[in-house]
């Protein structure tokens, strides 16, 4: 059961790293309403990110059945089949991101995690690999990482 | 010491190694079973898991596992365990030595790790103590064998790289009740490198007499030389995100589903297989649920994890 994961370097001091889960929902975003027909998919559905600091991304989880591709804010896929039913190109979150709570999952990169500039996008496609519309108010996407407040270097 | 390559290899013993383990009875007692290692390179067994074919009784489960205790020998033929206080040899149930018993990418750690010479044996013993009569008991002795370096490929990490995180969902399209479908080729693309460390795969099911459970692999590298003996069942190597609680032996609701497997902790590759841009990585599936029931042709996804790798 133990898996060593790549292990972070700290900010040097006065540098400050925090903690940081961005959780996105109906609640935030408009992308993440209504209902998503079998077989249906969605075009990107941007996650926005503070202003105030960037942000290294190093773990993910989800709720809800929705298969989803995830692109970093330089539009790099963090998962793709590259098949050519696109379809099949979706991750399924019981195979990714979806643990019921029992911790979250590691996205091992290196340089500190996948880095996005405050205030930049993630970018969010679904699919429907269901044979029945999927109601995306009850889908959460949470993204895990760091805010690295670089002004307080200076 | 001269550098070696360690390379990841799954030694299986089940009824293709001796066929006393296609149908073990209730009570008996089975000793001399003996798994050869290869003469071309020391093994290294680093985790250890079980399993049988599924039973089917409403809820796929592996009730027929209760009960049975094991004991197993290294090169010298020194037993590795010991019951209780009883002498060094004695019998160990196998439901208390790991979670799981091993499956679901969770192999029980063997530590410190037994080496084997080419050529040795590990020698098994069991008694089943259960009730079930248990069906194709197969045992995974998982780990890495050593080779001498330069002996074969081992694309190496760029001296200036970048990684980033990746998957690969791999779609398997309508694969028969007993079809063995072989040579599939994985191709990593062409922007970078593929590193692969860890996997994912789909929830075996049975619903109104359609089963899809015994799905099992074969991983070979682009010189179509296997990484294990014989076929492993997904849900060996991998683990998902539910269905554990149902498919283990004690199905009442006092487990946390998702314990100790699932996405979170996904099976592992280990050693890391690294796989260039344009190269390729094959397997075989191998899909023994037969034609009873509703079987039909299934469609499933699994997910090779890892990480991108650029040269910079």
């Amino acid at each position: 059961m133990y898996r060593p994961q790549f292990a972070y370097p700290l900010s040097p001091e006065p540098c400050e790293d925090q903690r940081c889960t961005y959780s996105f929902d109906s609640t935030n975003t408009p992308g993440l309403s209504g209902t998503l027909a079998a077989a249906a998919q969605t075009g990107r559905i941007p996650l926005s990110l503070d202003l105030d600091a960037d942000f290294y991304l190093r773990g993910i989880s989800t709720q809800g059945p929705v298969s989803f591709r995830l692109t970093d804010p330089e539009t790099n896929p963090l998962s793709d089949g590259e098949n050519a039913a696109q379809s099949t190109n979706f991750e399924l979150p019981t195979e990714y991101s979806n643990t019921n709570g029992a911790g979250i999952v590691a996205l091992e990169s290196g340089a500190g995690g996948v880095f996005a500039h405050g205030s930049a996008n993630f970018l969010l496609y679904l699919y429907n690999p269901t044979a029945s519309g999927i109601d995306l108010t009850t889908c959460v996407v949470n993204l895990h990482g760091i805010k690295v407040y670089r002004q307080r270097c200076e | 010491m001269p550098a070696l390559i360690q390379r990841m290899t799954d030694y299986v013993l089940g009824p293709n190694q001796d066929a006393r383990l296609a149908s073990v009875a209730a009570g008996a007692t089975i000793t001399g079973i003996v798994l050869s290692i290869d003469n071309d390179a020391p093994f290294v067994v680093t985790g250890r898991a079980l399993r049988c074919s599924f039973l089917n009784s409403g809820t796929l489960n592996q009730n027929p596992l209760v009960g049975l205790k094991t004991r197993w020998t290294d090169a010298a033929r020194n037993y590795r365990q010991t019951g209780g206080l009883g002498p060094r040899g004695s019998y160990v149930l196998e439901s208390l030595q790991s979670a799981y018993y091993g499956q679901f990418g969770n192999p029980k750690p063997i530590v410190p790790a037994v080496i084997y010479p080419p050529g040795s044996v590990i020698e098994l013993d069991l008694k089943h103590t259960g009730s079930t009569t248990i069906p194709n008991l197969t045992f995974y002795f998982r780990g890495y064998e050593l080779y001498p370096e330069g002996s074969m490929p081992t694309p190496p990490y760029p001296k200036r790289m970048a990684s980033l995180t990746f998957a690969y969902p791999i779609f398997v399209k309508a694969l028969g009740v007993s079809e063995l479908r072989q040579n599939n080729i994985f191709t990593v693309k062409q922007d970078a490198d593929f590193v692969i460390r860890g996997g994912q795969s789909f929830v075996p099911f049975t619903t109104a007499g359609r089963t899809l459970a015994e799905v099992a692999v074969m991983w070979k590298d682009a010189n179509k030389r296997p990484y294990s003996n014989d076929f492993i069942p997904l849900d060996v190597f991998f683990g998902y995100q539910s269905g554990t609680l149902a498919t283990m032996p004690v199905s009442t609701a006092t487990l946390i589903p998702p314990w100790g497997t699932g996405p979170g902790l996904p099976g592992l590759f280990y050693p890391e297989i690294y796989v260039p841009a344009n190269q390729q990585f094959l397997f075989d599936l191998y899909r023994t649920d037969g034609s009873g029931g509703s079987n039909q042709s299934e469609d499933f996804t699994f997910n090779l994890i890892g990480g991108k790798v650029f040269s910079r």
